[in-house]
């Protein structure tokens, strides 16, 4: 477990170096947020759902971009040249787990990342709505822990994507797909609320509504009865990510043995 | 002597997009995958828009056949980069960053060109194919305004390249800017993903001229409900001057070019 | 006989970032020399002396900050596109070849480059892969070839438009002994056929032994040595090993320093015993580079 913990450190520390990229991150941040609130003022809030206000809103908007911006940049792709160069073999030579590895490398970007994106975003909205506060504010701290376990599983998620290039060449076509799934099921771009019923219990039973929806909504609707169902939905997807990701790396692990001869 | 020059400069280009072409198709599976792929892409974007637009009819006075006009052109263009002038972009900085922009500026050719046609992402096609289709379902296309319509698409697709030309020039100017450039390419797409007409007042300004993402996500639907000349007059000279500026932002740069600084400083 | 490349006190000063502000780094302070049309020259020096930077701005990649050259006769920064197709160059740890694609390809499109006929490139196209061997290569994918096929491929690649002057960047650079031999070879005969004037660096002491007549030495950035092989073997010992076998099978091996002389130290050796087996050894050319890299100024 401890190297593990060092691993995260390590990617950690490197996300401090990494200034420009935070910084590029922290534009896109804002004017997501500034193009939002504009959408949001045009088509106002009533019209849905009497008990989400545009404040709510905006704030959910904010969750569901730190994650989209709090994770590190193209791991499908870093990925999928291991398995393409065979570098993957040199990696299994260590004793550590591969998907675990990946796994932290991610965690520890969102540590630095998380508390700069969240930082900056709630001052932006703040100015932009005259410092309303969404209804459930008290239920952040339960949110960020919960964010961790979202992007856990969305990093299984894209580990599975790399991995996938044993079989399709290629993980770009794949990896726009997830995205787009977070996107629309995990409701990183629309509040699923905005969805027709079925589709909105369709989103909610994937692993993106699982990982976006449920954790990031509780900043407006937070009971603990919700809370507990976010963890234990978030809990079941992961391990069934686990188990397919673990699935997939030791049917690699087969493959390139034969082929390293 | 000219007549026979330009014979073999566009046997040249012809060979080149010919031999792009080829690496692009060399891994066949991940190209029929990309197309296929990027027309489901860009579809489902358009289920979640759908919901929206079905739920308040109207935004602002567009409806759902607006959108579907707006993200076509904004498609469309973006192919007509991606699949003729790909080398603009994240593969401009890399050559940059990596010291590989050598192998082009051995070549007797113009430097800048040969970089954006060395690259087809083969995606383009995939968005080349859904753009067609939804503008064609938009149903806002007519015999009256096709020129307005081609018209709106070489500026949309002016502009994307010139906006890669500058962002993939970064490099020469400071290192490591790839991941930077890239980031401001997707907030320049953020604000051609919304409907255009959430811009109002100085926002709208500033999207017409400074940030010119209004050319293709705000005017262009406006002008195939009715056309004025001014408008595509303005059109026109901004994009002239934006791809004028970014030609120059890459040949001052180039004065600057290390040839491959990033290895530790090989000299 | 004509000068191929004439450079006069060229330099290049690079900026670079770091954390306490940005450094001037004078990566070539000032180098000139010439070279005559058809002969092949070693560029060498240690790691950082400005080899590379000297030939990128030679071959117009780099703009220099001061100072002037003239590759047969043309001016590489105001001239760049007609001294383009005179020239030809390699860079050992770069690639121009498609990756995907067979090399055949890549020797078309270069072909179109250089705005060569179909007819005409195809006679040189097929000369060249002959001559190199490469005809089982020359329809795989780049991305399968070894590194020795690839840089044979990337040599080609670069002659198709028979340059005048072809400089080489560490064109051995990872290969093996046979792939080594073979790319020397082929690239004397380049020079005795063709009449080629070559520029090439390399940390490999054979390739300046077995193809250079003359080695330009650069360090921090300044031409220290600038003389021909042989010379530079015979004037620039650091050393001399004289091994003896005397008669009754003892040996003795005496190292003696340039500056002492051969002839007095073996009378004074030998004495009156009778030897069976006298041998003087040079010391390896790798010896003799390394102790001139020592040095700031030779000559």
């Amino acid at each position: 477990m401890k190297k593990y913990i060092r691993i995260m450190l390590t990617a950690a520390s490197d996300q401090i170096f990494r200034i420009k990229s935070l910084l590029a991150r922290l534009f896109l941040l804002i004017i997501m947020l500034f193009v939002f609130n504009l959408f949001w003022n045009i088509i106002g809030s009533e019209k849905i759902d009497s008990n989400i206000s545009a404040v709510n809103f905006i704030w959910y908007l904010l969750l569901g971009a730190v994650l989209q911006f709090g994770r590190p940049e193209g791991l499908h792709r870093q990925i999928e040249g291991e398995v393409r160069s065979g570098d993957i073999a040199y990696r299994m030579m260590r004793p550590v787990s591969f998907i675990g590895y990946k796994c932290c490398e991610s965690l520890g970007t969102f540590c630095v990342r998380l508390p700069i994106l969240l930082f900056v975003g709630a001052a932006l909205i703040t100015f932009l709505t005259d410092g309303a506060l969404p209804d459930q504010i008290q239920a952040l701290p339960i949110i960020i822990v919960l964010l961790f376990g979202s992007m856990f599983l969305l990093s299984l998620g894209t580990v599975f994507v790399g991995l996938s290039a044993l079989y399709l060449q290629d993980s770009l076509p794949l990896f726009w797909l997830v995205q787009k799934g977070e996107y629309i099921l995990g409701g990183l771009f629309f509040p699923l609320t905005f969805y027709p019923d079925e589709l909105f219990r369709f989103a909610l039973a994937t692993p993106f509504g699982s990982a976006g929806y449920n954790v990031t909504s509780l900043i407006y609707r937070y009971t603990p009865e919700q809370a507990i169902t976010a963890t234990l939905s978030l809990g079941f997807w992961i391990s069934i990510m686990l188990g397919i990701d673990y699935l997939l790396f030791f049917i690699l692990k087969r493959k390139v043995s034969v082929n390293g001869g | 002597m000219v007549a026979k020059s330009r014979h073999t400069t566009f046997r040249f280009w012809l060979r080149l997009y010919k031999t792009a072409f080829k690496q692009a198709i060399a891994l066949k599976a991940s190209f029929v995958l990309r197309i296929l792929f990027m027309i489901a892409n860009n579809l489902i974007m358009l289920v979640g828009w759908f919901a929206v637009f079905n739920t308040f009819k109207t935004i602002n006075g567009w409806d759902f056949s607006d959108f579907m006009f707006m993200t076509g052109l904004v498609v469309t263009s973006f192919s007509i980069w991606s699949i003729f002038f790909r080398g603009a972009g994240i593969y401009m900085a890399r050559l940059i960053e990596y010291g590989e922009l050598d192998n082009y500026l051995l070549a007797p050719k113009n430097i800048l060109l040969h970089t954006l046609c060395s690259r087809i992402d083969p995606a383009g096609l995939g968005d080349f194919l859904s753009g067609i289709i939804l503008l064609t379902a938009s149903g806002l296309v007519g015999f009256n305004n096709f020129g307005v319509l081609l018209f709106c698409i070489m500026v949309g697709a002016t502009l994307f390249i010139s906006l890669n030309i500058f962002l993939g020039s970064l490099n020469f100017y400071t290192a490591d800017n790839t991941d930077l450039g890239e980031r401001l390419f997707y907030s320049f797409l953020n604000l051609t993903s919304y409907p255009g007409c959430i811009y109002s007042g100085a926002v709208k300004l500033i999207l017409l001229s400074l940030l010119p993402t209004g050319l293709i996500s705000i005017l262009p639907v406006e002008q195939m409900h009715k056309t004025d000349t001014l408008s595509l007059l303005w059109m026109l000279l901004v994009t002239l001057i934006v791809l004028g500026g970014s030609i120059l932002f890459f040949y001052n740069g180039l004065k600057r070019y290390a040839s491959g600084n990033k290895i530790g400083g090989k000299l | 006989m004509s000068q191929d490349i004439i450079v006069d006190n060229l330099s290049k000063t690079f900026f670079v970032k770091d954390q306490t502000g940005t450094k001037e780094v004078n990566a070539v302070k000032s180098v000139s020399f010439q070279i005559e049309t058809g002969t092949c020259v070693a560029f060498i020096g240690p790691n950082g002396a400005g080899k590379s930077t000297t030939i990128k701005m030679l071959t117009s990649i780099l703009f220099p900050s001061g100072g002037s050259a003239q590759i047969l006769g043309l001016n590489p920064w105001k001239e760049r596109r007609q001294l383009m197709y005179r020239i030809g160059a390699v860079f050992g740890q770069r690639s121009q070849l498609w990756y995907h694609l067979p090399a055949r390809c890549s020797f078309d499109l270069i072909a179109s480059i250089y705005d060569i006929p179909d007819k005409e490139a195809r006679i040189r196209t097929t000369d060249l892969i002959h001559r190199f061997d490469l005809k089982k290569l020359i329809d795989k994918p780049v991305r399968s070839l070894s590194l020795g096929e690839r840089m044979r491929c990337e040599i080609v690649a670069s002659l198709i438009h028979e340059p005048k002057v072809l400089f080489l960047d560490e064109p051995t650079i990872g290969l093996d002994v046979e792939a080594k031999g073979l790319i020397r070879e082929l690239l004397s005969d380049q020079v005795r056929q063709n009449g080629t004037t070559i520029l090439m660096t390399s940390h490999d002491t054979g390739d300046i032994e077995h193809l250079c007549q003359r080695v330009l030495m650069i360090n921090h950035g300044r031409v220290i040595l600038d003389t021909t092989v042989t010379e530079m073997k015979q004037k620039y010992l650091p050393h001399q090993e004289i091994s003896i076998i005397y008669d009754d099978g003892s040996e003795q091996i005496i190292r003696i320093s340039s500056d002492q002389s051969v002839n007095k130290t073996i009378r004074t050796l030998i004495g009156n015993k009778n030897i069976r087996n006298l041998t003087v050894a040079n010391p390896p050319l790798e010896d003799i580079i390394r102790s001139l890299y020592k040095k700031d100024k030779v000559v």
